[in-house]
């Protein structure tokens, strides 16, 4: 029974450390691609990453996104959407908007 | 004349053949994560690849024989049996890997997703194999794999601090996330000592008709080639922790990143980016897949021979074209690269006792290679090379549960 009850600890304690792990890489990720989507933002007002790779990136970004419970995901994938309409129509002071929108969020992560 | 022109030719070769997949993953996902707090891994590693190719390259040279062959001959068909199976996916999964780094590289120059890419690849590489001679296929990957020195003239062009890279020679511990810190050292490792790398060289050893005359240019092109080949990655890793880790940017995902070079390259190092990935998968999974024909051929006695017509070693040429098609469905059915390559890099490490014991038990037989087995020297770091891969096999895979994202 002692023995039971010392394998169950040691599977709860690997478990907890599991779940922590977890949480805090998606924290991590979020934020991660919180900071991607207005770089790629940048780079593209630059002139440097064509607007295919802006539309992959939000794509990858928000099906990353959609996954994590991070609080800052519904406001990130919501500006990521906006970012996807404004490069279609070549609004480039709107992106110009959505950068400033993502550094703001990325601050508060 | 013809060493000094094997000599240039095999660094170019390394220099070219040393950047692939797993090093463009496990570098980048180092530099941004804990900017230059890896490099010693990556120099951990070179060490002792260095050791490895130049051990393998010198049994070749001696004995003639490649080491999947020499393993089967020496310890029995048997024995061989369980690291074949073991490398043979390992091969599979590597090869999947490489396919995926080339089909991202045309997804970010053409913008279509990857799944299209699959086949056209496979079909590619399979053309590549079935009409090149070895020598066709080792020099001209290689020197266009020399575009990948685009990461080190960028690790260069954001002068990072020097004392900062001096420290990150050294092993320290993390401040933070020590799960994902040795998930990612151990990576690095196992991309760097791929399993392959060893059977590919030994075999294109046999293949150049390497004789003991080439034991001094074997070992220059070791360690020369290996050590230009660690500078690309250490760039990668220099690049990613000047350009994403400021910002944040972790690379869960490669199109992260394809942003690294834009700021060295402000109009061409998007496309650098895609094209350095592109050619060094592409001359990695020719490696891959060549090494996983001559495996198969070395174990079952088969002909073999990439300078071989087809016909002439027909089941060397089906187990290419098999692994090809094989290779292409982790892609193809729309599995993310990224995660392919880590989890790739972790099982390589796991595997790496299966191919490092026994070919430095090999190297001490002095039936087999007089006075050019093991000495003191070497023996001391293959002692050190099993203790090391036998921990990274105890530890690769749970670190891959616990600190792999």
């Amino acid at each position: 029974m002692q023995c039971t009850n010392a394998g169950m600890r040691r599977h709860l304690l690997f478990a907890l450390l599991l779940i922590a792990a977890c949480s805090r890489t998606t924290a991590d990720q979020a934020s991660s691609w919180v900071a991607t989507l207005q770089f790629t933002g940048e780079q593209w007002l630059a002139g440097r990453v064509p607007t295919s790779f802006v539309r992959a990136t939000i794509d990858s970004g928000d099906r990353a996104l959609q996954k994590m419970k991070a609080p800052v995901a519904p406001a990130a994938r919501a500006a990521a959407e906006e970012m996807r309409q404004a490069i279609d129509r070549n609004d480039r002071a709107a992106v110009a908007r959505l950068v400033k929108r993502f550094a703001s969020l990325h601050a508060s992560t | 004349m013809k060493k000094a022109m094997t000599l240039a030719l095999g660094i170019l070769t390394s220099v070219g053949g040393f950047f692939d997949v797993g090093n463009i993953a496990t570098c980048t996902q180092a530099g941004a994560r804990f900017r230059f707090q890896l490099i010693w891994a990556m120099l951990l590693a070179t060490i002792v690849v260095i050791f490895l190719i130049e051990m393998s390259g010198r049994f070749a040279a001696v004995t003639n024989k490649a080491l999947p062959d020499a393993i089967r001959e020496h310890f029995g068909f048997t024995f061989w049996l369980v690291p074949f199976a073991i490398l043979t996916v390992i091969h599979i999964l590597v090869l999947g890997a490489e396919i995926g780094g080339v089909c991202f590289a045309l997804h970010l120059v053409t913008g279509l997703p990857l799944q299209v890419w699959a086949l056209p690849v496979a079909v590619l590489l399979w053309l590549f194999l079935w009409r090149s001679t070895f020598s066709a296929i080792e020099n001209s990957t290689s020197l266009l794999g020399l575009i990948t020195l685009c990461f080190v003239v960028a690790a260069v062009w954001h002068r990072p601090p020097l004392h900062d890279l001096l420290r990150g020679s050294l092993p320290s511990l993390p401040s933070q996330h020590p799960a994902n810190y040795w998930f990612i050292a151990v990576s690095i490792v196992g991309a760097v000592i791929a399993p392959y790398l060893f059977y590919f060289y030994s075999s294109g050893a046999v293949e150049d008709e390497w004789d003991a005359s080439y034991i001094p240019v074997n070992r220059a092109v070791s360690v020369i080639g290996m050590a230009f080949g660690s500078v690309i990655s250490i760039g990668a890793i220099i690049v990613a922790g000047v350009v994403l880790a400021p910002r944040g940017i972790h690379v869960d995902d490669y199109h992260q990143a394809a942003l690294m070079l834009t700021s060295a390259f402000p109009f061409w190092g998007y496309l650098l980016f895609a094209v350095s990935m592109g050619i060094a998968c592409l001359g990695a999974a020719v490696e891959v897949a060549l090494s996983m024909s001559y495996t198969f051929a070395q174990t079952f006695g088969w002909n073999w021979g990439e300078d071989l017509a087809p016909d002439e070693d027909a089941r060397f040429c089906l187990v290419y074209t098999a692994a090809l098609l094989v290779g292409s469905l982790f892609m193809l059915v729309g599995m993310d690269p990224l995660q392919l390559t880590m989890i790739t890099m972790a099982l390589s490490a796991a595997v790496l006792p299966f191919v490092a014991i026994p070919m430095l038990l090999l190297m001490n037989d002095r039936k087999l290679l007089h006075d050019a087995a093991n000495g003191a020297i070497s023996n001391v770091a293959a002692a050190a090379i099993v203790v090391l891969t036998l921990v990274l096999a105890v530890v690769s895979i749970p670190l891959a549960v616990v600190g792999g994202s």
